[in-house]
């Protein structure tokens, strides 16, 4: 298997998880058209800071990662633990972010109570919300597991094939890419408002 | 033993393993239509009641198309077949293919275990509100069974494409490519390309049930026409991953038994990629009569009027490559000549729903029903058997015994077009789908579609039997008992393990026979 | 080969960009909002794709599955919303 073959092959199927998403993107198209305004108050409660920090950190490990495959040995090592330690942070921060709303009392399916403090249309962007972004972090999920596996090879100097680093660098890029577009989709919204 | 089964990389014995599954899913899927053509006898309830009636539709429609139709040609013939096809030693990526079956499986088993629970009521199409909010029966369970069975799919395509693109022996240009290849790897874009909505769409109804969300509920600010939207985008052109293999059977078939290149090749093969992606334009028209805005519907019904036109192209294809020709009525032959007949009117009645005021009428009745059932079965699941026979011995190196497999052939096309073809008039008699009862004066046509589905059954079973007991008492086949072009035909029955004993040079098409080195006369 | 240099640039760059949107979102802009926005995060993909992800180096095969698999939730969109747009 060359490496043509093997990138052809990931390219592939990041195109049906392209595919994938946009259904998702779908609804909250069609959701946000009908409720415009709904979404723009009820993206007043994102923590926008946060939201932002988390998109620098993605940024950064993927430039780590990007990094990572164009390096010797050892700074491969370190470039491809930065990528994963800061994938724990992203995952670490999105999390706390949902505790904060289910402390606020409006995590939907966690929060009794969730239709006194929200009208349908901002229960809807809340759902989506939670939808959009639990999905993006399985999809972290999977990559960080992916990327300890990757480090445990090195480590046992059973090292991973350059087309393996490329297919795991292709993956994350990909996930990175989705949480480019949910970022000002869920957290920009109602900034201006 | 069993290890060098379950562990294979071989796609040779995966497709075996396929093989197994989906005969399985397919005898499920037809004890639960046998189910309800019995309770379909009497106008009104006798053997089952309403609620284990919609139970059993449900299983039919689910198990049908993900567990039989949708894996039953590409994944058993296409995977034994393309790598031969092409010259190649396997498919591009082994690990994936073993992978695939295994999730199959494993979706499988989640769906079968939904079953074992109770089934699900919604019918196959999972429509909300009633799917998310008032079903009381096992839709979440089903669906994620559903779900992981699609990423089979996925792999499988991904596989297909590069195989295809990358594999190919030398001299196997794009254009000496058996029109088997061409129809699987238009195929794995539809698998590709549509499969993930699914994914998507069935998550969205899980976690609108399990977390009473209203994505698709009115009195929450949802659109139930928005799941259909989502749904239909990918079970629309779900339906050409299940039609547009079975064409690939028919060409190989019909090319055989006339000893005749296929006429216009290119025509056939820009058809394929046309059906492919007109297919994905045309699926509101499951949803004339939901909702959907009348211009929205106009746009849908034109399409799909012109997503016909690929398709008559191919048979014409066929007929033309069938005048003239050194035609032979082996049991291939019969399945390839009965597919072409009935795709033809299912084909054709597909253009009847697809204009908007004739669709009012027959929506949601028997008319769609028997129009589907004669692509599904009297187009994929003949072709299916088409395939079956005629690379059996191939595969096998045994064949089969003529003149049953021709009578089994003549029963199942009786059989078929008893069982269906009253299910039109029922249609446009005002019939309705999906009900265990139904108006007096329909029973007779009820009556004559259960006669039918006897002999239907007959003609599934014959084979089954005939073809197992062939392994071991059949005759020895050789390498080309069918005279046939193709790589596949140039080594042995069944082909070594690594597929050729020596490498493949290719100077023609498969249509051209005799023009190859190494086949023997 | 993509040198480290462009690796940099390019996430100089997507930093810039984003920054960039994220200030544009307190002004409001109406519908053009979503059209900004869009259009920025298009643009850092677009330089993650062909610089991060080497889709430059990749002969037309991998670009043509990339364009294809944008074009297709386009129909998506674009079907639906004639839908919605039209009741």
């Amino acid at each position: 298997m060359t490496r043509k073959e093997a990138r052809f092959g990931m390219w592939l199927f990041l195109s049906s998880e392209l595919v994938f998403f946009s259904g998702f993107f779908l609804l909250y198209a069609v959701l946000r058209f009908r409720f415009m305004e709904d979404f723009q108050q009820a993206s007043k409660h994102m923590y926008v800071f946060l939201g932002f920090l988390n998109t620098v950190i993605l940024l950064t490990s993927s430039w780590l990662m990007a990094l990572a495959l164009h390096s010797t040995r050892r700074k491969k090592i370190f470039f491809l633990g930065g990528t994963f330690f800061l994938g724990l942070l992203f995952l670490g921060l999105k999390f706390y972010e949902y505790f904060l709303h289910a402390k606020e009392g409006i995590f939907p399916g966690f929060s009794v109570g969730i239709s006194e403090k929200l009208n349908s249309g901002q229960e809807l962007f809340m759902n989506l919300y939670v939808l959009g972004t639990g999905l993006h972090a399985l999809h972290m999920i999977f990559g960080l597991i992916a990327l300890a596996s990757l480090l445990t090879l090195f480590y046992f100097h059973r090292d991973p094939t350059p087309d393996a680093l490329e297919r795991m660098g292709l993956y994350w890029h990909f996930v990175d890419l989705v949480w480019l577009f949910l970022f000002p989709l869920f957290y920009l919204l109602g900034v201006s408002k | 033993m069993i290890k060098s089964w379950l562990l294979t990389r071989d796609h040779k014995k995966i497709a075996w393993l396929y093989l197994g599954t989906i005969t399985c899913f397919f005898a499920i899927g037809g004890l639960a239509a046998t189910l309800m053509r019995l309770e379909l006898l009497t106008p009104t309830e006798w053997l089952v009641t309403s609620d284990t009636y919609n139970r059993l539709f449900t299983l039919h429609g689910i198990i049908m198309v993900w567990f039989f139709l949708i894996p039953s040609i590409p994944n058993f013939f296409g995977n034994y077949l393309i790598p031969l096809m092409i010259g190649a030693d396997d498919v591009l990526f082994p690990r994936l293919n073993l992978i695939s079956w295994y999730v199959f499986v494993f979706g499988g088993a989640v769906t079968f275990y939904a079953l074992l629970r109770g089934g699900v009521d919604t019918g196959w199409t999972f429509y909300p509100p009633y799917s998310t909010h008032f079903s009381r029966s096992f839709v979440a369970l089903a669906a994620s069974g559903v779900l992981i069975s699609g990423f089979s799919s996925i792999f499988t395509g991904i596989n297909f494409i590069v195989t295809i693109h990358y594999k190919r022996a030398e001299g196997m240009t794009w254009g000496r490519l058996p029109l088997f290849v061409w129809t699987h790897y238009a195929t794995s874009l539809v698998m590709l390309l549509a499969t993930p909505i699914l994914a998507a769409v069935l998550v969205m109804i899980c976690t609108e049930r399990i977390f009473n969300i209203g994505f698709f509920d009115t009195t929450l600010g949802g659109d139930p026409i928005l799941f259909q939207h989502l749904f239909w985008f990918y079970s629309h052109p779900a339906v050409y991953i299940m039609i547009l293999p079975g064409m690939g059977v028919v060409s190989e078939i019909v090319a055989t038994f006339c000893r005749k290149p296929i006429f216009g090749y290119w025509f056939v093969v820009w058809s394929s990629l046309a059906i492919a992606l007109v297919g994905f334009l045309v699926w509101g028209h499951h949803m004339f009569v939901s909702g959907q805005s009348p211009y929205a519907s106009l746009i849908f019904s034109f399409l799909s009027m012109a997503v016909a036109v690929p398709s008559a192209i191919k048979v014409f294809n066929w007929l033309a490559t069938l005048y003239k020709g050194a035609i032979s009525f082996e049991a291939p032959m019969l399945y390839g000549l009965g597919f072409i007949g009935l795709f033809t009117i299912g084909g054709l009645t597909g253009v009847f729903v697809a204009a908007l005021g004739f669709d009012v009428h027959v929506h949601d009745t028997y008319f769609v029903v028997a129009h589907f059932h004669y692509i599904m079965v009297g187009g994929a699941v003949m072709a299916y058997m088409g395939a079956l026979h005629l690379w059996w011995p191939k595969m096998t190196g045994r064949m089969y015994p003529e003149n049953q497999a021709r009578l089994a052939a003549v029963v199942l096309f009786l059989g078929f077009n008893v069982t269906f073809f009253p299910q039109f008039i029922l249609g446009i008699l005002g019939n309705p789908r999906r009900y265990h009862t139904y108006p007096p004066e329909f029973a007779w046509l009820h009556q004559i579609s259960t006669l039918g589905a006897v002999l239907l059954a007959v003609g599934y079973i014959y084979p089954l039997y005939y073809l197992s007991r062939s392994f071991f008492k059949g005759e020895k086949a050789g390498k080309n008992p069918w005279q046939a072009g193709g790589l596949e035909w140039t080594t042995s029955s069944p082909p070594p393990e690594k597929n050729f004993e020596e490498p493949v040079e290719v100077v023609a098409g498969p249509y051209a026979l005799h023009a190859r080195k190494g086949i023997s006369p | 080969m993509i040198s480290s240099r462009s690796l940099h640039l390019t996430f100089a760059a997507c930093l810039l960009l984003l920054l960039l949107t994220t200030a544009v979102a307190f002004v409001d802009l109406g519908a053009w909002g979503l059209v900004v926005n869009l259009t920025i995060s298009g643009m850092k993909a677009l330089l993650i794709g062909m610089i991060f992800m080497e889709l430059k180096g990749d002969k037309g095969l991998s670009f043509f599955v990339v364009v294809l698999s944008f074009l297709w939730p386009l129909v998506l969109f674009g079907f639906t919303f004639a839908d919605y747009l039209s009741r």
